[in-house]
């Protein structure tokens, strides 16, 4: 990849100049960076460095030194903040969008995020507004500097109004608001260019404007921005007041994040709230150890379990061989049918309401490849009595048992795993809780259930 | 969600419509639907009454019915368009961008795809035929090709006079810069023309620095480029850095979506193209291959065993503790593996910083392999009343968590040096490893320390 090259080079060259003192040669070359190759270089460098870099910068080039601090991530931004005089983190704060600025200050220490919402008075005042609003809802990411115009304002006047503002950032819509700012409709900036300066926006306005309200979820704000193709989409309050915008990029990173909490729960671990190298040993360690402590006395189940066919097992030691192949053909099973339905469930392919209609699909697939599986079994264990002579004069009920276990534990796993999501929905969790180790563990200790049960039936009286 | 609800009233509609055979009604309903809800109306439909629905619209309103069947993913799509017959098809493939009329006909069966190719109008079908030449999953293959250029000579004025009368190109909102020879040489945006006097040389007000994508880019990359950029647009050049198309911000985020869907299947072995309306039969033939290829692996897990079959028939003890020691090692391998798969997915993590990693993941293992093999081996201890087996219990899963963490870091590390996607084989290879080595180590200690088990019988 290219531009990580560049970056490695530009990174080293950062370290020699920090190492060396040169700050001109230094500031000179961290303002030719793009602010997003500015954050993954700072991220890289240690402590000291960082801090070292960002003060140089943040002297020089305020603005710039805040746009790669947003994109560092909150908590390393707020951490490089934090110990600097309020006057100067509001200083600095003001080079942001409110939207950026009020997530910083929401991961500052608890005294230096209120005096700094004091001390931004009124410009304060709308940050402090955004961080009324509870995390993951349409109004904590939103930008309340919103382009809105009156109705009776021509394309000429909006054209006029954009040169004027030249602090909104990232304009592709125009809102329509009327006099007591309540939404009524939206011009896209490109359709105000072809129609002639005099045009009234009433006319040209659409006015079934999709938006949402500051209290959705930020995933919903995700699904109507991606499945409606915009570039914005307008927030409004509860009485259609309009109180700010949502752009596509920040809908990205939510997309990301969710996404990528998803994959991790259904791994069976806890959400990471920072990039992984960047995560410090010690809450990689705790996020995994709780799911894997309670998976651990699961799995022990799978010794009680074992444990009330231990006769058996003396008796008939051929049977300890398939345990492996058994257990882990339904914990497979289960993670495939898990992992299709906590996705489908996520971006919306499937509902609730349609578990009955997936349960009987699933149930299908589930007895269809066991039967295959069970047959390869059948087969193996066949042929290795024909080749090795291995299994001895019973060779034909073992081979029978770890088919009709296969079949069964199969059937069982695709079942678990595909109704648990459904079930963790319905009692209000999240679907991806219901990870791949989650489904294979249970799965685990009840299939082995069903392959001595088998077992039982079909060797009795002979090896048993 | 509201929305959803009104999808649901708006569906019903739709059937009661298709019951009593009021095309006219239905004809108006339909639309007036966004084309993004239209899909989601023909998704929940059963399969006559889509085809039924899609029919009705596709007369009435080809553009519509094509762009509400582009929303419906590509495959889902061309099952539906392949209802119609190839001159149909061909008048609505007409309708919309040609990188989204590719993705369709690319899935469209061999034969028919040909004939709509043939009778499209030979400039778009030549677009399409161009684009499908690209590989699958690079920028060549999703950018649209109808993108909007400037001279660079031009000025504000004479562009904005371009822009009116290029009305049908769509979503523009970066303007590229070109040379006389479609060299690609800046950008303008849209907001930036109108901030300045019509007479400024395009020359002067653009940036001549740009992110760019070369045509063979993984659209992976190329999606990484966009959201770290917070891009609207990234123009898509050739070698010789000419510009060939453009691919907008919100194909990226089909790519996020696919891409993520795509690692989480294949961490569990799922085919990714799988969803879960996939016919039953189709499904079927998607899960065997991996569960096939676990069940082969199972067996060598399963010879493993056998090898101490001995050891086994004189303690029985050993087989009650096997499935702990599989399950946990199974368990850690899966939650390195996504942590590590994700992290590359989303470019934080490569070969070259994977030393870091791996020194981090190993400890991790043997952290939780100390604290749980000490639990275990109390609780195997406690329950057989055998301190020597507990001990050896808790030593193997030590053994096992430590195996997991570093193969579950390498293994996809590596498949991505070697330029294949890490999720692919990665959980087959892994817990295969934990399976073998797991029962091995166990096992293995139990037979060298045999003579210190308290045998049964």
């Amino acid at each position: 990849m290219a531009a990580q090259r560049k970056i490695d080079i530009v990174l080293a060259s950062v370290r020699r100049l920090l190492r060396v003192g040169a700050t001109p040669n230094l500031l000179n070359l961290l303002q030719k960076q793009h602010p997003v190759d500015l954050a993954e270089i700072l991220g890289a460098l240690n402590d000291h460095e960082r801090r070292a870099a960002f003060e140089a910068l943040a002297a020089k080039d305020p603005k710039l030194a805040m746009k790669a601090l947003a994109e560092l991530g909150v908590e390393r931004g707020a951490g490089l903040l934090a110990d600097r005089p309020p006057e100067t983190i509001v200083a600095l704060l003001q080079e942001l969008p409110l939207d950026d600025a009020a997530a910083l200050i929401d991961s500052l220490p608890d005294e230096a995020a209120r005096r700094v919402r004091e001390l931004m008075g009124g410009h304060g005042g709308a940050v402090g507004e955004l961080l009324d609003h509870l995390e993951g809802t349409a109004g904590r990411i939103m930008n309340p500097k919103v382009f809105a115009l009156p109705e009776d304002a021509t394309a000429g006047d909006a054209v006029n109004a954009l040169q004027e503002s030249g602090g909104v950032e990232m304009v592709f819509y125009v809102y329509v608001v009327d006099d007591r700012r309540h939404l009524v409709g939206v011009v896209s900036l490109r359709r105000l260019l072809l129609v002639p300066p005099q045009t009234p926006l009433k006319r040209i306005m659409t006015t079934d404007v999709i938006g949402v309200h500051v209290d959705d979820e930020q995933q919903e704000v995700a699904r109507k921005v991606s499945s409606y193709h915009l570039l914005a989409i307008p927030v409004v309050d509860a009485e259609n007041k309009l109180v700010g915008t949502i752009t596509v990029d920040d809908v990205i990173d939510v997309i990301e994040d969710e996404v990528t909490a998803d994959i991790q729960r259904i791994g069976g671990l806890e959400a990471l709230d920072e990039p992984y190298l960047q995560t410090p040993f010690g809450t990689l360690v705790k996020k995994r150890a709780r799911w894997l402590v309670v998976l651990f006395f699961g799995e022990l189940l799978t010794a009680t379990a074992m444990g009330y066919f231990e006769k058996e097992i003396a008796r008939a030691v051929v049977l300890a061989l398939f345990v492996p192949l058994v257990i882990s053909s339904g914990g497979n099973s289960g993670s495939q049918a898990a992992s299709l339905m906590i996705r489908a469930l996520a971006v919306g392919e499937v509902t609730l309401k349609d578990w009955w209609l997936i349960m009987q699909r699933e149930v299908l697939s589930g007895l269809a490849l066991g039967g295959i599986l069970g047959s390869v079994g059948f087969v193996r264990v066949s042929l290795w009595e024909r080749l090795f002579g291995t299994y001895g004069p019973h060779w034909f009920l073992i081979a029978l048992t770890v088919m009709f276990a296969l079949v069964g534990v199969v059937m069982w796993g695709t079942l678990a795993g595909s109704m648990l999501p459904f079930v963790m929905k319905r009692l209000g969790a999240d679907p991806a809780t219901s990870s791949t180790p989650f489904v294979a563990t249970l799965v685990d200790v009840t299939g082995l259930v069903i392959y001595f049960t088998v077992a039982a039936t079909i060797l009795r009286g002979t090896l048993l | 969600m509201a929305t959803q609800r009104r999808i649901d009233l708006v569906l019903d509609s739709v059937k009661r419509l298709q019951r009593v055979g009021a095309s006219a009604n239905l004809l108006n309903l339909l639309q007036k639907q966004h084309p993004a809800d239209l899909a989601q109306i023909f998704s929940e439909l059963p399969d006559k009454e889509r085809e039924a629905a899609f029919s009705v619209l596709a007369e009435r309103n080809g553009r519509l019915a094509i762009e509400a069947i582009s929303e419906l993913g590509p495959e889902a799509g061309a099952a539906l368009l392949a209802t119609r017959s190839a001159e149909d098809i061909a008048r609505l493939a007409q309708e919309i961008a040609s990188d989204d009329a590719a993705a369709l006909i690319d899935y469209l069966p061999e034969e028919l795809s040909a004939a709509v190719l043939d009778l499209m109008r030979p400039k778009e079908s030549g677009v399409v035929e161009n684009l499908l030449e690209y590989d699958e999953q690079t920028a060549g293959r999703i950018m649209n090709p109808h993108v909007f250029a400037l001279n660079e000579d031009l000025t504000v004025g004479e562009a904005i006079t371009e822009l009116q009368t290029n009305r049908d190109v769509e979503m523009v909102f970066y303007l590229y810069v070109v040379d006389e020879r479609r060299h690609l040489v800046g950008v303008v945006s849209l907001r930036r023309l109108l901030l300045v006097s019509p007479e400024t040389p395009l020359k002067r007000i653009m940036t001549a620095d740009l992110i760019s994508a070369r045509v063979d880019m993984d659209q992976e990359e190329v999606a990484r480029q966009v959201a770290s950029y917070n891009l609207l647009a990234i123009p898509v050049v050739d070698e010789e850095n000419k510009l060939a198309g453009v691919i907008t911000v919100d194909d990226v985020i089909d790519v996020i979506k696919d891409e993520a869907t795509e690692d989480i299947y294949r961490l569990a072995g799922v085919s990714s193209d799988e969803r879960v309306f996939t016919p039953a039969s189709e499904t079927f033939r998607k899960r065997l291959p991996a569960l096939g290829i676990q069940l082969v692996t199972a067996f060598a897990a399963a010879a493993v065993v056998a090898m101490f079959q001995g050891t086994i028939g004189r303690v029985t003890a050993l087989a009650i503790f096997m499935p702990i020691v599989a399950g946990m090692g199974a368990t850690a391998a899966t939650q390195t593996l996504t942590v590590i798969v994700r992290g590359i997915g989303l470019g934080e993590l490569s070969w070259s910083n994977s030393r870091k990693a791996l020194l981090k993941e190993a400890s991790i293992g043997v952290a939780n392999g100390i604290l749980l093999g000490a639990v275990a081996a109390v609780v195997a201890w406690a329950a057989k009343g055998d301190p020597v087996l507990g001990l050896l219990l808790g030593v193997a899963l030590i053994i096992n968590l430590f195996v997991a963490a570093t193969a579950g870091t390498l293994v996809p590390l590596g498949l991505r040096a070697a330029n294949l996607d890490p999720a692919l084989a990665s959980s087959v290879v892994v817990t295969t490893m934990t399976d073998v080595l797991g029962f091995g180590a166990f096992l293995g200690l139990a037979t060298v320390f045999l003579r210190y088990l308290a045998q049964s019988g």
